[in-house]
């Protein structure tokens, strides 16, 4: 495997009516998971966002070695709002081909119908998004983004309105991602699920945003969680 | 500490909100047009009206006021019983945190839903008002007749709209004795007193030709609609009154920001919300579909597909008003008006139909599209329609013997159109719903034309467009 990182921000700052919401964040991530955390406000939607070229920002963001606004970046990540972004004219069906299509990965499709009929929504293919739960939406989001290979996944607070086993099944999909060799950016504030996933054996890595910087507060990857940890995730 | 009564609790909550968002409002129009220019207008109109009025023809005889109260009382108590029927959405609506604060919780319903009713009344008895302030004037110069009450009869009737609908909608299908009987009482009323007004020429509107006092009667109606809709909350809400609010809101927030925005709300969007008011299941699934592309279709055939998605799922009537509306444009170009107010005319018709023809908007920051495969994807199937429409209309021309080359310049110039509707709004980041791009597009889709004849050479009017259509179509990425 290319010791190239898949994700690579110099210096990035970020500033919003007249507001410093970043100062001078440096990440290198390879493939691993990243466990973004920090108080409401902090920043984590921010620095997402940012680095998925939503954003203006100063400093350098690189994607496989490409600005994130470029088209060689944007057909090597997938970023999840918290707030599902779906075409509301198309049904369940049809935005699996539309995804899969637009990614130019015909393979993608079904991938995302296996994860749709593990979320318990094979039966709903043929309806419009619109008519469904903030849960549902967010798995039909997940399974557009799950079934995509690409190198990098960012993920903003993923986790929120989901069931629990379908919470499992995006711990465990993830974990998957990091160890077939990509990269996972996910912000989250459920400690307990940050241990499940930290424990899975895979590379990991929790990090802090506070006072408009990134710290890492790293916990050992891929071995043991430290208690003390867990206790400011879940604060 | 003193406890603070729910009904005081509202009217806290809305008088707070209110003023908040009047202030907002006073400022937003200060910023955008300006009170003085505001005061300035409404001068203007003033002068326009009397001057209006001065300037209306006059007859040597009043024309005969013998049919104003068949028309004036069928009139009115058609557009009353009509209002008594529209039973499925209410007139009035929460917003999204009033729903939640206050419909949701112990407060009356009277309480919560005095402002909103007493708003919709006292908005359509003004627009009343105004016309039959009109009418009053217009009657003392054609008919000859006085008629001070028409106004506050039209605005009466047009206030009691709203009690009359609410009452219906209240009633539908529950339990809500209360509504069905104030309901009931109201439409025998209006029925009765429209026919007396037509017949003995007494009655529902005869403040439209009648100088006697008593011809308020709306006044009287308006008063118990009022009480009515009163009597029909004591129990609460309607069943569906909640959800529906929610759905009202999203249509009203979403006419709101494109007047604002000076564009058409999206009608894809606004078709959606409303087949879910009512319930409809083509808001859960579509009713229509195309095939899926095939799996290894390009991304600009995925595009074009949901464009295409998009313009068959609309109502059949919205598609075949789409389709003259395009023939409408495409021989608009052999009509002989010409000049500036043919230039502004055709511009016009163009600048209505190209919104209609595009394919929905699709953010490509965060998704592999390329601009060019957006762009073309967009207008590929609105390009089909014309083209389509434009065969018919050469088959036309051909067989009515008229000369080709206009119709071909009408469907060239749609075409031209649509590719720089869709251009106009991605380089000026406009929608392409909005009036900027869709005049801009139209103007500029109706220069070559307008050049060439101005230099004498309009024979290569055709020759340009189908250039600029193709320059238009590089790839630009």
């Amino acid at each position: 495997m290319s010791d190239a990182p898949i994700l690579k921000l110099v210096d990035l700052e970020v500033v919003l009516a007249r507001t410093q919401i970043l100062e001078n964040v440096n990440l290198t991530v390879h493939a691993e998971l990243v466990w973004l955390t920090g108080r409401n406000g902090a920043g984590k939607s921010t620095l997402m966002r940012a680095l998925a070229g939503l954003l203006p920002f100063k400093g350098d963001v690189e994607i496989v070695g490409f600005s994130p606004r470029s088209i060689d970046a944007r057909s090597k990540f997938a970023f999840i709002p918290d707030e599902p972004a779906l075409y509301e004219d198309l049904t369940l069906l049809e935005h699996c081909r539309f995804q899969a299509l637009a990614y130019r990965q015909p393979q993608a499709e079904a991938r995302m119908l296996e994860f749709l009929e593990k979320f318990n929504l094979e039966g709903r293919l043929g309806e419009f998004p619109s008519s469904h739960s903030r849960g549902m939406r967010q798995k039909l989001s997940l399974s557009l983004c799950l079934g995509l290979e690409l190198p990098l996944l960012v993920l903003d607070e993923p986790f929120n309105g989901l069931d629990a086993p379908a919470q499992a099944l995006l711990s465990s999909a993830l974990r998957d991602r990091v160890k077939a060799g990509h990269a996972v950016v996910v912000s989250a504030h459920q400690g307990d699920l940050a241990k499940t996933m930290l424990e899975g054996n895979v590379k990991s890595r929790v990090l802090l945003i506070e006072n408009a910087n990134l710290k890492d507060t790293s916990l050992e990857v891929g071995v043991r969680v430290e208690t003390q940890n867990l206790k400011e995730l879940n604060a | 500490m003193t406890p603070v009564r729910s009904e005081s609790a509202t009217r806290f909550a809305r008088r707070l909100s209110l003023a908040r968002g009047f202030s907002s409002w006073a400022v937003y129009v200060g910023k955008a047009i300006g009170w003085g220019t505001v005061l300035w207008m409404i001068g203007w109109v003033v002068v326009a009206i009397i001057a209006g009025a001065e300037v209306l023809p006059k007859f040597k005889q009043p024309i005969s006021t013998k049919w104003l109260p068949i028309i004036f009382s069928s009139l009115a108590g058609l557009w009353l019983l009509f209002s008594a029927s529209r039973s499925s959405t209410p007139p009035i609506n929460l917003n999204g945190r009033d729903v939640y604060r206050l419909a949701l919780t112990a407060e009356d319903a009277r309480e919560v839903l005095d402002w909103p009713l007493w708003f919709a009344r006292v908005f359509r008895f003004a627009v009343a008002f105004i016309l039959g302030v009109v009418w009053t004037v217009v009657a003392t110069y054609w008919f000859d007749i006085f008629t001070p009450f028409a106004a506050i009869t039209l605005g009466c009737i047009a206030a009691l709209t709203v009690d009359l609908e609410w009452l219906a909608y209240s009633a539908r299908g529950t339990e809500n004795t209360a509504a069905r009987a104030w309901l009931n009482a109201l439409v025998l009323v209006v029925a009765v007193s429209s026919v007396a007004g037509g017949v003995l020429g007494f009655g529902l509107a005869s403040g439209f030709w009648n100088l006697n006092p008593l011809g308020l009667l709306p006044v009287a109606l308006l008063v118990l609609g009022v009480i009515g809709s009163r009597a029909s909350l004591t129990r609460g809400y309607p069943p569906r009154f909640a959800a529906q609010s929610q759905v009202l809101s999203t249509l009203r927030s979403m006419m709101l920001m494109s007047l604002v925005a000076r564009s058409r709300p999206d009608p894809d969007q606004h078709r959606r919300l409303r087949d879910q008011l009512l319930g409809r299941v083509s808001s859960i699934r579509p009713t229509r579909s195309l095939p899926l592309p095939a799996p290894d279709s390009s991304v600009l055939l995925a595009v074009a597909w949901r464009s295409a998605l998009t313009l068959y799922r609309r109502p059949v009537f919205d598609q075949i008003g789409l389709v003259l509306q395009l023939a409408f444009v495409v021989f608009s170009s052999i009509s002989t008006v010409s000049g500036v107010g043919g230039f502004l005319l055709r511009a016009l018709a163009l600048g209505f139909l190209l919104p209609r023809l595009v394919g929905p908007a699709m953010p490509i920051i965060s998704t592999p599209i390329r601009t060019s495969e957006r762009s073309l994807g967009r207008t590929l199937p609105g390009l089909a329609i014309i083209g389509l429409v434009g065969v018919i209309a050469l088959l036309v021309s051909s067989l009515l013997n008229y000369p080709l080359e206009p119709a071909l310049l009408g469907i060239s110039r749609t075409m031209l159109g649509l590719l720089l509707l869709e251009k106009v709004a991605t380089w000026a980041g406009f929608a392409s719903t909005g009036v900027e791009a869709s005049t801009s597009a139209a103007s500029l889709a109706l220069v070559p034309a307008a050049l060439l004849e101005t230099f004498g050479v309009g024979s290569y009017t055709l020759t340009a467009q189908v250039v600029v259509m193709m320059i238009l179509l590089l790839p630009t990425d």
